[in-house]
């Protein structure tokens, strides 16, 4: 028998007066890392606030290791660690005494409270910035206090918002790596993006929302299967466009062409691997200068598969 | 199902020591020190157009001033800003995640707030209090300890509960400063000072019967507010603003559990 999921949702719903947050979701996240897909709107802060409680269901039910969520249901945070997407607002305080404070709220006395402040600034590589305000502190700074606090009691469940908003890119990579060594404990980490290379770099279990909807769940790979079935659009840019065009036209790897206004040229395709091939070839001749495949961004994933669904 | 046993006193303490450090540091001050001044320019205008026993009016100005105006606008602010910035901005989302019921940040919070608004309150009656007595031709020090003394008596009672008041308005909605004025200001000074059946109901009336007994004051800030030709006792006053505080507690214990914080 496969171990109970560690998240679990029926039926899930929160509209915000007329504005639909997550509609009708049903959800089971298992151990490991998952990545919560979505663009901006979808449906991902809603979720994260619906697992811990900070909003009601207006429909449906979320269950955390079992437990019902409500506002009064406390003891799932002993388990949880949560990091929201909003800012921390906590200004003139400095990180040292934020994450105290956070920490006596989980039971700690007060020298207690600062060794594991101090401990999971550590953690975050930020140890020897424990006396900085948090008014004083960069936005990837305070990415990183953010991610800090919600790993203070060492939970089982790591709910991340969008941790990774303007942190630079090594902050980024150490983030993302604690994120991996997490997992690797044995631990449970929900990381919400709506950046996908963001996400593929520590996972290949990915959920995506759209609308307030399950638009896809499962491995990646699998995900991009379909995404590959859908027709592609790749954009180049280079000399003699013109004859490109009729030779890519007669060799029936593209479905359409389109002269885009700054000059460069459209393709689509449903073949793209030998459109690839077929353009490197091409491109030997020194005539290709560059080339895009625009739905490598998250947003045309979201649109090939909302297509796919529609 | 059973909840886990995660220590609160150490939640409330700590909140408690925030809140206090937020409304004592920086310019988190000055709106309950510019209130604390005012009974005091009053008192210092008074020594300067009065010569005759400067110290009555004491009784006559500095008593009502202070619980017609510093307890309600005091209670405001230094409960409503606190309560303001971790709800409206979302920085409860911090706080409420964590294995403790949610009441006791709260009781953290209201009980750091109040410690912030005692030296306030104290300074708005002892420096009037000062300044009339040294300005006139000298006082009994027991009855200038029984007017101040009583007064701070009567402060802190009343901070304790319009502050219950702000607790509930803050965390149950976000026009919270507009519920406050309409309370506090409306229900507390206004309905409280008016003659009539509504009077009853107003904390005021019991603050000014706590006056009354306290202070030996009367409402006897004439031209604006009827005097109470029967002031409640000692012992009803506090009974009903102690029963009246634990239902906005309780009001606010519901309000918690009800809010979305987003």
């Amino acid at each position: 028998m496969s171990a109970p999921p560690v998240i679990h949702c029926r039926g899930l719903s929160r509209w915000y007066g007329e504005v639909q947050g997550i509609s009708g979701l049903d959800l089971d996240i298992h151990p490991g890392i998952v990545g919560l897909l979505g663009p901006n709107g979808s449906g991902k802060t809603t979720l994260m606030r619906l697992l811990t409680g900070l909003i009601k269901p207006s429909r449906g039910y979320a269950e955390v290791f079992g437990q019902r969520v409500r506002p009064d249901q406390h003891s799932i945070f002993a388990r949880m660690g949560y990091s929201p997407g909003d800012d921390i607002h906590f200004e003139t305080e400095r990180a040292v005494d934020f994450l105290a404070l956070l920490a006596s709220l989980g039971g700690d006395s007060a020298d207690e409270a600062v060794r594991r402040a101090d401990q999971v600034l550590d953690q975050v590589g930020l140890l020897d910035r424990r006396t900085t305000k948090i008014n004083a502190m960069s936005k990837g700074m305070r990415q990183r206090v953010k991610v800090a606090q919600a790993l203070l009691f060492d939970p089982e469940l790591l709910l991340l918002d969008e941790p990774l908003n303007g942190m630079d890119p090594i902050s980024r990579r150490s983030t993302l790596d604690l994120v991996r060594d997490y997992s690797a404990r044995g631990r449970t980490v929900v990381l919400a993006s709506h950046v996908l290379h963001e996400v593929e770099a520590v996972t290949s279990q990915v959920v995506m929302l759209h609308h307030g909807r399950l638009l896809a769940e499962g491995r990646l790979d699998e995900i991009r299967e379909l995404v590959d079935r859908k027709p592609r659009r790749v954009v180049i840019s280079g000399d003699d466009l013109r004859s490109f065009a009729a030779k890519l036209l007669a060799e029936d790897l593209v479905t359409g062409l389109t002269f885009t206004e700054e000059g460069r040229l459209a393709l689509d395709t449903r073949s793209l691997p030998p459109l690839l091939d077929r353009l490197a070839a091409l491109g030997e001749s020194g005539q290709l200068h560059g080339l895009d495949i625009e739905d490598e961004k998250l947003e045309a994933v979201f649109d090939l598969l909302v297509g796919e669904t529609a | 199902m059973s909840q886990a046993s995660t220590p609160v006193r150490p939640a409330v303490r700590a909140m408690s020591a925030f809140a206090f450090r937020r409304r004592l540091s920086g310019l988190g001050a000055l709106p309950n020190l510019a209130v604390a001044a005012i009974p005091t320019l009053v008192a210092v205008v008074a020594v300067i157009f009065s010569t005759d026993d400067p110290f009555g009016l004491y009784g006559d100005y500095i008593v009502p001033l202070c619980i017609y105006f510093v307890i309600p606008f005091m209670s405001m602010f230094t409960m409503l800003p606190i309560l303001g910035e971790l709800y409206e901005q979302g920085a409860m989302a911090y706080v409420v995640t964590r294995p403790v019921p949610r009441w006791a940040p709260l009781l953290g919070l209201f009980q750091g707030s109040f410690l912030a608004m005692l030296p306030t309150l104290v300074l708005s009656a002892l420096l009037p209090g000062l300044i009339l007595a040294f300005s006139g031709e000298g006082i009994a020090t027991g009855l200038w300890l029984k007017r101040v003394g009583g007064l701070v008596a009567v402060l802190t009672v009343g901070g304790f509960s319009y502050g219950a008041v702000c607790l509930f308005l803050g965390v149950w909605s976000r026009r919270s400063i507009l519920w406050a004025l309409g309370l506090l200001i409306g229900w507390g000074a206004v309905i409280g000072g008016l003659p009539g059946d509504l009077r009853t109901t107003s904390p005021h009336r019991y603050l000014m019967g706590l006056a009354d007994s306290w202070c030996k004051v009367n409402s006897r800030w004439s031209g604006m507010f009827t005097p109470e030709p029967d002031p409640p006792g000692v012992l009803a006053s506090l009974t009903v603003l102690g029963l009246g505080s634990l239902a906005f507690f309780a009001l606010a214990w519901l309000a918690c559990r009800r809010r979305d914080i987003l």
